[in-house]
């Protein structure tokens, strides 16, 4: 063999390897953003277990609010049938979200709702959900970027076109989530 | 929080005179360390700039001069040590005291070593374990311990295995107000690779990623742990004190260790005892821990856990 070969043979070696790994890493990332996704999911289900609990509770008190409950319960059903792509998923949470809000906002009209240990309680689990799904949202954004970085850098980014990865889209704060809700205002 | 005039006012009536009673125990005791020390290092001295003249009777004298002053500084260390238990007596045990009358504070406990090592900050095998200035008490509704604490390894050098001390601070843990399963830990530092078997959790603080690392059973729970307002309490933590600190949370408690280079709250020998300085010093020391509570909101209570 002469020394041509070899080389060329080596830098073919060299030049697999290097394609085998960035391939790996990619599909590594890839399968990271599915777990947080996964983990966001399981937080959110830990809600909608919450919701008729939450509703039965207030709705004795909450006279004013029929609508807003209802359309809490009707989300929830939704998001429970399952059959729904990821993006469907973070919409309808996002609306769910809001709508939670919107009955803890109004909540405070109603003193004796507030002094409800069975409602202080629920709403002690809640804060802990809220605070889970925030945890899970943030852990899934760190997934996208690492993910979204390795399918736009260069080189990955030529394997990455090849492999039909395309940069995922983080969640960010909804303008709903960032005013002050208007409970009523969220379902016209 | 009691004022810095209340500080000034408890100095003025009570510590001042307290430190101004001990004034003649330190100069006594500052005299006979000059004294030992003049002793021990004078014939040590005289061996080497006379070797060539030296005979064996006197080499014999200077070493049982030497041994004469040794055994008169240990008996000095004795003193010492009933000065300094006058001292924490009858300041530092005050200045606890006006921070918060009910908390409790022993000059001579400190945290277990079973605390300390449940907190599982320092992967290292603890040769010696040893510390003082324990406070016990509770801020509002979390209940805490602090002390400061001396603890080494071994290490080998060559052939002998040396004592190395690994953590020299204080160290303190409180009751955390969420309830976790799994381990979340925060370092001083950039660049650990690996931190036991844990997950590297990367933040979305840029700032806190500049300062601190942070690793995890879980990376859902260890953002759980660190929320955006959890970060910002590390920051302000790590600009009120600029010492290396860690923190782990880990079954119902947050420790948190801070490395500082100094023996703290022990009094002076060498220069005047009676001044105001050291004594904000020291209160300031002291309310580290109400910093932490109030920084980590860990009296925040609306989670599950009371």
């Amino acid at each position: 063999m002469s020394t041509t070969t070899i080389i060329i043979l080596v830098a073919l070696v060299f030049f697999a390897v290097a394609i085998l790994s960035m391939y790996n890493g990619l599909i590594r990332k890839k399968n990271e953003v599915q777990n947080a996704f996964g983990g966001m999911d399981v937080q959110l289900k830990k809600r909608y277990d919450l919701i008729p609990n939450l509703i039965s509770t207030v709705k004795q008190y909450m006279t004013h609010e029929k609508d807003l409950l209802s359309k809490v319960t009707e989300l929830r059903t939704q998001a429970m049938s399952g059959k729904m792509s990821n993006d469907q998923k973070v919409d309808l949470d996002n609306q769910i979200t809001g709508a939670m809000k919107g009955i803890m906002v109004a909540v405070e009209s109603y003193p004796d709702l507030k002094a409800n240990t069975n409602f202080l309680n629920l709403q002690r689990t809640m804060n802990e959900v809220e605070s889970q799904i925030s945890a899970s949202r943030r852990a899934y954004n760190a997934a996208v970027t690492d993910f979204n970085n390795g399918v736009q850098i260069f080189p990955n980014s030529i394997i990455a076109g090849m492999m039909k990865l395309t940069a995922k889209k983080v969640f960010e704060i909804q303008e709903v989530e960032r005013e002050n809700v208007d409970a009523e205002a969220l379902f016209i | 929080m009691k004022t810095s005039v209340e500080l000034i006012s408890l100095y003025e009536n009570q510590l001042k005179p307290a430190l101004e009673s001990y004034e003649d125990d330190r100069k006594e005791l500052k005299k006979k360390y000059i004294i030992g020390l003049t002793g021990v290092l004078v014939p040590i001295a005289a061996l080497f700039i006379f070797k060539k003249d030296i005979t064996i009777p006197t080499i014999v004298g200077i070493f049982s001069v030497v041994a004469i002053f040794i055994y008169f500084l240990i008996q000095v260390d004795k003193d010492k040590k009933i000065y300094i238990m006058k001292f924490k007596e009858g300041v530092v045990k005050h200045v606890v005291k006006l921070i918060n009358p009910d908390w409790k504070y022993n000059s001579e406990d400190m945290i277990s070593q079973s605390d300390f090592m449940a907190s599982n900050i320092f992967p290292n095998k603890i040769s010696k374990y040893k510390g003082d200035d324990l406070v016990t008490g509770v801020i509002d509704k979390t209940d805490f311990q602090f002390s400061e604490l001396e603890v080494k390894d071994e290490v080998k050098r060559g052939d002998k295995t040396e004592d190395r001390i690994f953590f020299s601070g204080l160290f303190a843990h409180a009751d955390f107000n969420k309830e976790i399963q799994g381990e979340t830990y925060v370092l001083p530092e950039r660049g650990v690779k690996k931190y036991r078997d844990l997950e590297l959790i990367k933040l979305e603080n840029p700032e806190f990623e500049k300062y601190f690392m942070a690793f995890g059973t879980d990376q859902i729970e260890s953002r759980y742990v660190l929320t955006p307002t959890m970060m910002e309490a590390m920051m302000s933590i790590k600009k009120k004190y600029p010492n290396p600190v860690y923190f782990s949370f880990k079954g119902s408690r947050v420790y948190l260790a801070m490395s500082f280079g100094l023996d703290l709250f022990e009094p002076k020998i060498f220069t005047n005892g009676v001044n105001f300085q050291d004594v904000e010093l020291m209160s300031s020391q002291f309310r580290i821990i109400e910093t932490i509570v109030h920084e980590m909101n860990l009296n925040t209570r609306i989670w599950t856990k009371d």
